[in-house]
């Protein structure tokens, strides 16, 4: 960590359950979350200095339209747009500002209404050469997808162990979207998106939001019987590589977290839980490689063996993940947070990972031709 | 309105993007084939072409007449997409002889994407459309989709 800095912690976090909740505006998707953050830090609104507000599809100053009827207006707010990392890197910007002495108490929010978009797939800018000529999202996925099976000898039921693992786990997370469990086989029968992808590989469309409270870590013992400690901090955007790459390595991913690794002097084999960013089933099996977790192409031995499930080695997405708690955009970095930080002070009652002293958070995502993603944040938090 | 309005290319399952006549070339065979970018300071390949290069900054681009047999590097049949996609269709990336990887819809039949495969040789079929007839001058634009060779 860089010697300058101040150490800081999480003290407060809130979610609301995710879903589809059309009835609702995204301020009022955050308001409940942002009310338990604090409520948890044991603050008022007039004490938050800063508001970080990550969300991609909410239009202008989200972050102010949430303070405004929280107690909150007035106090500089920054809105980060980085599509699927989008507060996560409110998160970093948030963590940068409290570390630097900046500020004490920083609020931090992310927020998402994706059913108010209709439903499919995400909606990408036509200026980029592959969305026009037909890329979607869930096909990047897949012809990933395509490539490891191909590459590495494992098989679509392999793809569809992940969705099952990702369900069972969420039918134990009372703000998952998805709280029942599934079958490899119900899975692969599952309508088509995009081949081998089927319906339930695929993230869902989803509404939700997810905040939490960060000071000094000196400050932290006066308001949580439990703080966190942030131990790292990374943010990457994706590197042009024209030409032809290893589609089956996550690029931005692997060079985020060993970055992030050497920063911090933590490696994989520290961690005891973690959150990756499972959009689509392939996603978690590239994760596992890329942050270091396994040696390339051997992803699938450490889910078939346990490793990865509630009970093993290094749970992963405990929360349900992206797959089965949903992952409303913007909103999902600072949800696998509050996720990891509630797991570390053991408060997640029948998935909860016992002894859990170190997890990550890793979020990425932005589709844009000649990169592997457009950006990607990892965190690191220990008790 | 004309007698018979013109198909609706865009949304054929084999068609994308509109290229610039520079992302074309007359190949010696006649054929038309697409044409990218190569650096002339670090020798970095692109496609589509840009006027700066992505990897130095260099503005020494000149055009790189691109083969027409490629590889197959990975491809989906897509199911679920915005509006203005027909479904289902197919998509792939192929890699050619030049070190450019490409992306693009792949011609099946009726979007399915039977007989391919990943390292499949591949065609680029790259077709001139002449537009709308009451365009003033008249200007050619081009299409590019790939198909097994």
């Amino acid at each position: 960590m860089h010697a300058n800095l101040r150490p800081v912690s999480v003290i407060g976090t809130g979610m609301i359950k995710f879903g589809k909740h059309r009835d609702l505006t995204v301020p009022g998707l955050a308001q409940p979350a942002v009310r338990d953050a604090l409520r948890e830090a044991n603050l008022e609104p007039k004490q938050i200095e800063a508001i970080y507000a990550g969300t991609a599809t909410s239009g202008w100053m989200p972050g102010q339209r949430v303070a405004r009827d929280t107690g909150m207006s007035g106090v500089p707010v920054v809105n980060c747009e980085n599509a699927c990392s989008s507060s996560a890197t409110a998160f970093r910007e948030a963590w940068v500002a409290v570390a630097a002495g900046l500020y004490d108490y920083v609020l931090v929010f992310g927020v998402e209404q994706l059913t108010k978009l209709g439903g499919g797939t995400l909606p990408l800018d036509q200026d980029d050469i592959e969305v026009s000529n037909g890329m979607v999202m869930p096909a990047l996925y897949a012809m990933r997808a395509q490539r490891y099976l191909h590459d590495y000898g494992a098989t679509e039921r392999d793809l569809a162990e992940v969705a099952v693992k990702a369900r069972r786990h969420g039918a134990l997370n009372p703000d998952a979207q998805f709280r029942t469990e599934t079958t490899v086989e119900e899975v692969l029968a599952s309508r088509r998106i995009a081949d081998p992808l089927t319906l339930l590989q695929c993230c869902p469309t989803g509404d939700g939001a997810a905040a939490v409270v960060i000071c000094p870590t000196e400050r932290a013992s006066a308001h949580s019987d439990r703080p966190v400690k942030v131990l790292g901090s990374h943010l990457a955007s994706g590197k042009y590589i024209p030409g032809f790459r290893d589609m089956t390595t996550p690029e931005i991913t692997s060079r985020c977290s060993s970055e992030l690794y050497e920063e911090t002097g933590i490696g994989p084999e520290d961690i005891d839980v973690l959150e990756c960013h499972d959009a689509f089933t392939i996603a978690e099996l590239l994760y596992y490689e890329a942050l270091g977790l396994c040696p390339r192409g051997e992803a699938v031995r450490l889910l078939r063996d346990g490793t990865t499930s509630l009970g093993g080695r290094v749970p992963v997405n405990p929360s349900g993940g992206l797959l089965s708690k949903g992952h409303p955009v913007g909103a999902s970095g600072a949800a696998q947070i509050v996720e990891i930080v509630r797991q570390l002070q053991g408060r997640c009652g029948s998935r909860q990972v016992e002894g859990a002293k170190v997890g990550l958070t890793h979020v990425t995502g932005g589709g844009t031709s000649g990169f592997d993603h457009g950006a990607c944040a990892i965190h690191l938090f220990g008790t | 309105m004309p007698a018979t309005a013109p198909a609706p290319v865009r949304n054929a399952p084999h068609i994308g993007r509109t290229l610039r006549p520079a992302d074309t070339t007359l190949a010696e065979d006649g054929e038309l084939r697409l044409a990218g970018a190569e650096c002339g300071d670090c020798g970095t390949r692109i496609f589509p072409a840009a006027p700066v290069c992505p990897s130095c900054n260099g503005e020494r681009m000149k055009t790189l007449p691109l083969g027409a047999i490629g590889t197959l590097y990975a491809y989906s049949t897509v199911h679920v997409a915005p509006p203005m996609w027909q479904v289902p269709y197919v998509i792939g990336y192929v890699d050619l002889p030049e070190g450019v990887r490409v992306f693009g819809k792949v011609a099946g039949s009726d979007g399915v994407a039977a007989g391919l495969a990943p390292d499949l040789k591949v065609r680029v079929h790259v077709e001139a459309d002449e537009g709308p007839a009451d365009a003033s001058p008249a200007a050619p634009t081009y299409r590019y989709w790939f198909a097994p060779a």
